[in-house]
């Protein structure tokens, strides 16, 4: 595994190569996209076993933090979706002249999963396959999940009755926070803009969804996905994971089955 | 960066722009609060490491062998005696990329009682800040964490909680960390078999720590049920030389992992002025200026 810093000079990222390891060289890169906050604090184990994994199956991988998150450069409050879909398409191109082959498909993983897909759209080059976990459909949702998860949080770190968790402040300019993570009005504006159309505007050679609903049918199958003629694929998990709690001091999120989806799929491209 | 023992650690340095001529005093080293990575709850590491950056202080953020993106070290020594190695490896990549002979360690819930083992063993050590570390029950603490069990699970959830807890401890189970009481410590990282230390042991290692110059503060949030009022160090050590010799400060209304904003820019603020005064310190016995260009 090789620490590198790429991206822009006022835009600096870390990320973390893994070359492969096994037998095997497949000549194809794998670049993981990390989810949003507190949730890529949660998913950081799954993503480094991910990485080992596709490593030791012959892929170059890469892992990095988007700007203003995790280990590279800005601060929390200097990130939205525009600005992160673009440090995909950096990070798609870092790993793709570190490892010198043209070849590379993207996982994304909730957030990083539309992030991936924003991004896809507008590639110069789109991604072989597009791998998409628990992604984020709907942006409105998804802020509603994280004030209700934060609400949640405070109940029980605070010790409120049932129903008294507080929902996060709104600052006067709109600017509030989600499980220890600033949401600024324009990412939050970006987030309520969020939709199934972004998965229709997605471009890749094929696309692959993982879904842990139980019941009813993923949301982002039946068509709704890439153009008219991208193959879709998907396969059911388990149990939709929580990613978006704070409980995570002594939690690693390794889903088996999930790992295994992802490597399947991925392991499929000729 | 990656370093230890066949480059199996991954960290990062935080270095100031530019260092006095005399050199920075003190580094501080991050590592992982339970399992989260380096970056630490909420990426609280990372702000912390670039304040003290803008302060001219250096640090190192890093995975424990097993955690992060560390590699699992190999299998001669226990999680516990290997973090001790870990954070010795810390300090020499600190040290030589800095010019650094002293640092600080800053304890984050189970991290602190790597950060009280090392202390004892490397000299170099000159502060540890244990946060939400180690707990000391007392007549008025165990009261306070009826009540407030009450209050959380009601009087039939508190009841078969404290039934379970007691059922557990019969048949053997291990007791949460820092419960105050000795015991194995169930925890999925490889804590195991860790005893926590009486009370009598904490006083004398606080003691000895103080004699050697050691600079300690301990901070503990409102969460843990076990440090549940602002006294309880007072009335736990009274008379054994405890707190006199430690920065001791309770935050009733913070939570263990630091989750509101506000609080983070507290967190690291308390974090930040200790570590600075730490620095201070050892440069008026070095006779060097500080940092601030005052001398003395």
């Amino acid at each position: 595994m090789i620490a590198v810093r790429f991206g822009l000079p006022a835009r600096r990222m870390v990320g973390l190569v893994h070359p492969p390891s096994g037998p095997a060289d497949r000549n194809h890169c794998v670049l993981l996209c990390n989810p949003f906050g507190q949730e890529a604090i949660r998913a950081h184990r799954f993503l480094k076993v991910l990485a080992d994994r596709l490593c030791r199956a012959g892929f170059h991988v890469m892992r990095f933090d988007y700007y203003g998150t995790g280990d590279s450069e800005g601060d929390d409050v200097e990130g939205d979706l525009e600005t992160w879909a673009d440090d995909v398409l950096r990070a798609s191109e870092e790993v793709r002249l570190r490892s010198g082959h043209r070849q590379v498909s993207w996982f994304g993983l909730r957030l990083g999963a539309t992030l991936a897909a924003m991004a896809s759209a507008r590639a110069t080059s789109a991604p072989s396959q597009l791998v998409l976990w628990d992604a984020v459909v709907d942006g409105p949702a998804y802020l509603e999940e994280l004030a209700d998860a934060h609400a949640a949080e405070t109940k029980v770190l605070h010790g409120t009755p049932p129903g008294a968790g507080k929902r996060p402040p709104v600052g006067p300019d709109g600017a509030t926070e989600a499980l220890g993570f600033p949401l600024t009005p324009s990412l939050q504006s970006q987030l309520r803009g969020v939709s199934v159309s972004v998965f229709a505007a997605s471009r890749a050679s094929g696309i692959h969804i993982i879904d842990g609903g139980p019941g009813e049918e993923p949301v982002l199958a039946g068509g709704r996905v890439g153009t008219v003629d991208t193959p879709v694929t998907v396969t059911r998990i388990g149990a939709r994971i929580s990613w978006a709690s704070d409980e995570a001091l002594d939690t690693a999120i390794v889903p088996m089955d999930a790992l295994q989806a992802v490597v399947a799929s991925l392991s499929r491209i000729p | 960066m990656t370093f230890g023992q066949n480059g199996g650690l991954v960290g990062t340095l935080c270095l100031p722009r530019s260092l006095p001529d005399s050199g920075p005093a003190v580094g501080q080293i991050l590592f992982n609060a339970g399992i989260l990575h380096r970056i630490g709850p909420h990426r609280l590491n990372v702000r912390l490491a670039r304040r003290l950056a803008r302060r001219g202080i250096p640090s190192i953020r890093f995975d424990l062998s097993g955690l992060g993106d560390s590699d699992r070290a190999g299998a001669r020594q226990s999680f516990d005696e290997q973090a001790v190695t870990d954070l010795r490896s810390a300090m020499d990549v600190l040290g030589r990329e800095a010019g650094l002979a002293h640092f600080a360690l800053l304890g984050f819930c189970s991290g602190g009682r790597h950060g009280y083992a090392t202390a004892v063993v490397d000299s170099r050590v000159a502060g540890l800040f244990l946060y939400d570390t180690f707990t000391f029950a007392t007549v008025r603490s165990r009261w306070n964490r009826y009540r407030l069990r009450i209050r959380r699970h009601g009087l039939r959830g508190a009841v078969l909680g404290w039934a379970r807890l007691r059922a557990a401890r019969l048949l053997g189970a291990g007791r949460l960390f820092g419960s105050g009481v000795p015991g194995p410590l169930p925890n999925p990282s490889g804590y195991v078999n860790f005893r926590v230390p009486t009370k009598e042991e904490y006083a004398q290692r606080i003691r000895m720590l103080h004699a050697k110059g050691v600079k300690i503060g301990v901070l503990f949030s409102g969460e843990s049920e076990n440090h549940n009022y602002r006294a309880q160090f007072d009335d736990a050590f009274r008379g054994m030389g405890v707190v006199e010799h430690m920065n001791y400060d309770y935050m009733p209304e913070m939570d263990h992992t630091v989750m509101l904003l506000s609080w983070q820019t507290e967190f690291v603020r308390r974090i930040e002025t200790w570590t600075v005064a730490l620095d201070e310190e050892l440069r008026r016995k070095a006779g060097v200026p500080s940092l601030d260009g005052s001398s003395g």
